[in-house]
């Protein structure tokens, strides 16, 4: 059985629902990713398991209990918010033990539970000091310390790291990835960075105006997206989307986009009855490459001549933005590719790893 | 207010800025001056005063006129001086000042952060009673201070004052609040602290500004009051502005000037100090009470 | 936050502690305001009496000789006391604003009299300007023999003095409104605005001075309605003389109430202070109180 379960969760402030119909379920140590761009209710969705707003309808259970009706104090969990929080008259060690002091845990209990967690994060030398006095990489860490201190059944993350400096970001992100692995508890995480959601998660919930969009793990969303707002989101440089049409002649189907018409490997079904209509067509821009870089365990590569547009070097690699049809495509080269803007080149084209999607329901066609 | 000047201002030659300072000094002379003839004529006798010139430094020092202000003075039935309505002042805005901060902490609190239904009439009732022309008031509140039987008392004008301030302490408060981190309060509510607890424990220890700015404002404001005071006070509460009034203005006998003077310096003095102490809150105050929401 | 989790009485704490201040402002104010309504239509002479006299009270208020007095001279009296708290206080704000060395100094200086009671001011004022020991007799004893300034004795310039005075004690706060407003500017603006080419004169006629618009609201409404619940400093200065030439709105209600024992009018006198009051504030609380709200 789930460890977090919710299910048909709405949520509406007056007339607006910002939650409609959640259902989402987390094994027991699993790592919950909610991520979409802002106003998408991911963060409602997290107070709502905090507690901290009062559902419209549905249910949230935590190892099996129903917590709707608990106080947040109540149900067992922990939260590092993104402001981080820190109660500022107060100095390291009573921000973390003040939650153990709310629930009448003895003195010599608290400042071992906080010497632990020092430990553990590194922050024994800031014990005595106030949040005003630390950087921002040392409020996060207190935060989570306050977090941590409680042992709790779930820790809700809310943007945690979306204050800090870009490579502070990284570092602390790889920090909480090896305190997941070693606590290994429950956590449900927001974020609207993708990068962050695909490191970090077991299982990504990407949310759009309190519609679920999708839930898997970070490989099923990321290589087979639900509908085109996932494919969009997840990615970066984000999948080139066009529209193209399916075309079906002598036993083949193909792809049309503008004048270019590139083979379909191994239709489905589904595809097929596409045949003759338009569709959205979508590839990621690590499967156009130069020829050199094409997936060797690809089965169907098409090579297209393109005229190069622009030339993006970020170090790695290069991307390069040519043209289909009349969109931009971005493909991704080797660094040591030699090309400048204007060049003809041939470029391969993974067609193991295209998407194709309705324009109208933009649904994922199988 | 504390801040630099702009960046950018008027590049200006040498004969504009002195004509600048030049009016800048012509107004702080203007500011000073009822000071300065307060002070300076405060210390002469009176013959000096009527025969002299009021802008003159004194010729013969004295600081008889200070003693008679405060101690000798015929104003109530006995020569007592202002002293016992100095007392009285004190008796009157310390409770009152106490009491309509204290409220004003816990309604700001409650209307910032456990707001309910209708939390915007609520405060917009209580900002309206800080402007409300007091006569509109005077004719009822003596009737229930005298059902209340506190009609002429200390208490009496300590019940109005707080009444009267809760509008202002309350706008301090709430504002002050609404810009503390509500997910500080959400933090301590997952942590496990209750109303009181999040109160006293997260925002009262933050509220040190605020609650200077408050009582400042509060202490200037019930200090400085003449209506409530000249309408509710028997002879025995009166406040110092009232007895000040009564001093300069009494038609009988001389007019003596220098104790005059010197009785306004007495009354002004509990605000000037706190104003020299803490301009800086003073002003932060009136900002505050001026801009209001 | 709302959290239907909370206790019931969790629930209701907020309120509860909230009412005791609520109940106060209900009574004490509003409770008030109705009462002193009500005895506006009765005959209410020295107590309060509750037989109705419907609009009587204010046709006689309106055909009292010292009530278009007040009204007049509250007219002169607020128009001045704005318009010149207002100029001076943008003047020197502006002045102030041009990195003047002492700022620190000057400063406080010119907003001091606003921690002074109107008493205090009055006194000082009444004496310095009293044409026997005041400012006439310093300038004929500096040889100026012709001076002659003896408004506080006329009957007809004696309201021009409390002008002086009421200007003197609450210049320096508007001056301090301005200031902030000024140092809220955004640098980068004016710093456009120069690279666009305007002269000083044209940078803040029409850069600077529209975007202190909000300044001039608040010190408006603010000086406005001190304007109209002046009383101490009148008192203080002038006690309503010479005969009744500086009366104004409120020291007209007391004075009908308290001592004329006609309590009636005076309540009337007080409905209508009241509504020139709430027609200046309700309207700048509800607009800031909306603004706060998107």
């Amino acid at each position: 059985m789930a460890f977090l379960e919710i299910r048909d969760l709405h949520k509406s402030f007056g007339e607006v629902d910002v939650l409609k119909g959640i259902d989402i379920a987390i094994e027991e140590g699993g790592f919950l990713v909610l991520v979409g761009p802002s106003g998408c209710g991911k963060s409602t969705l997290l107070n709502s398991i905090a507690g901290l707003e009062t559902v419209t309808s549905g249910e949230i259970r935590i190892a099996g209990r129903a917590v709707n009706d608990l106080h947040p104090s109540q149900r067992d969990i922990a939260m590092v918010f993104q402001s981080y929080a820190l109660y500022p008259n107060m100095n390291v060690a009573e921000n973390i033990a003040f939650g153990l002091e709310m629930r009448g845990v003895a003195k010599a209990e608290r400042e071992a539970a906080v010497a632990r967690v020092a430990e553990m994060l590194q922050i024994g030398p800031l014990l005595k000091r106030r949040p005003g006095q630390l950087s921002g990489g040392q409020r996060q860490r207190v935060a989570m310390g306050r977090a941590l201190v409680r042992d709790p059944q779930v820790f809700l993350f809310d943007e945690p790291l979306s204050n800090l400096d870009a490579k502070l970001r990284v570092d602390m992100r790889t920090e909480i990835k090896k305190l997941h692995q070693t606590l290994a508890t429950t956590i449900v995480y927001v974020t609207h960075d993708q990068i962050e959601a695909m490191t970090l998660a077991t299982q990504i919930a990407v949310l759009k105006d309190g519609i679920l969009q999708q839930v898997g793990t970070p490989d099923q969303v990321y290589s087979n997206p639900a509908n085109i707002f996932v494919a969009d989101f997840m990615g970066s440089p984000t999948m080139n989307l066009m529209p193209a049409s399916l075309q079906q002649a002598n036993g083949t189907t193909s792809v049309q986009i503008g004048a270019v018409s590139l083979p379909v490997s191994e239709p489905s079904e589904a595809l097929r009855s596409h045949a003759g209509r338009d569709i959205v067509f979508g590839v990621r821009p690590e499967d156009v490459t130069d020829l050199s870089s094409a997936d060797r365990s690809a089965r169907f590569v098409e090579t297209l001549e393109c005229g190069i547009d622009v030339v993006e070097p970020t170090g790695a690699d290069k991307f390069v933005v040519t043209r289909l049809g009349e969109k931009e495509v971005t493909a991704r080269v080797r660094s040591s590719e030699r090309i400048a803007p204007g060049d003809r080149v041939p470029l391969a084209f993974n067609m193991d790893k295209v998407h194709f999607f309705d324009p109208r329901t933009e649904m994922r066609i199988n | 207010m504390s801040g630099g000047g702009n960046d950018v201002a008027l590049r200006s030659g040498a004969v504009a800025r002195a004509v600048i300072y030049a009016v800048l000094i012509v107004f702080a002379v203007y500011y000073l001056l009822p000071l300065f003839v307060m002070l300076v004529n405060s210390v002469k006798p009176l013959e000096e005063i009527r025969s002299g010139n009021m802008l003159a430094l004194p010729e013969v020092f004295t600081f008889a006129p200070w003693v008679q202000a405060w101690s000798k003075a015929q104003i109530g039935v006995e020569p007592t001086g202002l002293s016992p309505y100095f007392v009285n002042s004190l008796v009157m805005v310390i409770p009152a000042v106490a009491l309509s901060t204290f409220l004003g902490a816990l309604n700001g609190y409650v209307l910032t952060k456990w707001q309910f239904r209708g939390h915007r009439i609520v405060f917009g009732l209580m900002l309206f009673s800080c402007f409300i022309p007091f006569q509109i008031v005077l004719i009822p509140m003596a009737r229930i201070l005298g059902m209340l039987g506190i009609a002429g008392t200390t208490w009496g004008l300590v019940l109005v004052h707080v009444v009267y301030g809760l509008g202002f302490t309350t706008l301090f408060f709430r504002n002050y609040y609404d810009a503390f981190p509500s997910e500080l309060i959400r933090a301590a509510t997952i942590d496990g602290a209750g109303f009181f607890r999040i109160f006293r424990r997260i925002l009262l220890p933050s509220s040190g500004p605020i609650i200077v700015v408050t009582v400042i404002w509060q202490f200037t404001n019930v200090w400085n009051d003449f209506l409530f005071g000249a309408s509710f006070a028997d002879f025995d509460s009166q406040p110092m502005t009232v007895a000040l009034n009564n001093l300069v203005s009494s038609s009988t006998g001389v007019k003596e000037y220098n104790v005059h003077f010197a009785g306004a310096i007495l009354a002004a003095l509990p605000t000037l100090v706190v104003y020299v102490v803490s301009g800086r809150y003073f002003v932060r105050g009136l900002m505050a009470g001026a801009v209001k929401g | 936050m709302s959290n239907r989790l909370r206790d019931a009485a969790q629930d209701l704490l907020p309120k509860l502690v909230l009412s005791p201040s609520f109940v106060l402002i209900l009574i004490f104010v509003y409770g008030f305001i109705v009462f002193t309504g009500y005895l506006s239509f009765t005959d209410s002479r020295m107590l309060p009496s509750f037989d109705l006299v419907g609009f009587a009270n204010y046709f006689k208020l309106f055909s009292l000789r010292h009530w278009s007095t007040a009204l007049s001279n509250l007219a002169i009296f607020g128009i001045l006391y704005i318009v010149i708290c207002t100029v001076i206080g943008l003047g020197l704000a502006i002045l102030l604003d041009q990195k003047i060395r002492g700022e620190g100094v000057l400063r406080p200086i010119f907003l001091y009299p606003m921690a002074l009671s109107f008493i205090v001011t009055g006194t000082a004022w009444k004496w310095f300007l009293d044409p026997g020991i005041g400012l006439e007799n310093v300038m004929h004893l500096w040889g100026w023999e012709s001076f002659e300034f003896r408004w506080i004795k006329d009957r007809d310039m004696a309201i021009y003095t409390i002008v002086i005075a009421a200007v003197w004690q609450s210049s320096g706060f508007v001056m301090a409104m301005f200031l902030a407003g000024l140092r809220g500017i955004d640098n980068e603006i004016l710093k456009a605005a120069q690279i666009d080419g305007a002269s000083a004169w044209k940078l803040y006629r029409r850069i600077v001075i529209p975007m202190l618009r909000p300044a001039f609201l608040s010190a408006f409404v603010v000086l406005a309605h001190l304007a109209i619940k002046a009383y101490d400093l009148v008192i203080a200065l002038t006690n309503g003389g010479p005969g009744r030439a500086t009366e104004v709105p409120a020291t007209f209600m007391y004075s009908y109430t308290f001592t004329r024992n006609q309590m009636g009018v005076g309540a009337s006198s007080a409905v209508i202070m009241l509504i020139m009051i709430a027609s200046i504030i309700i309207p700048y609380l509800y607009s800031e109180l909306r603004e706060k709200r998107t």
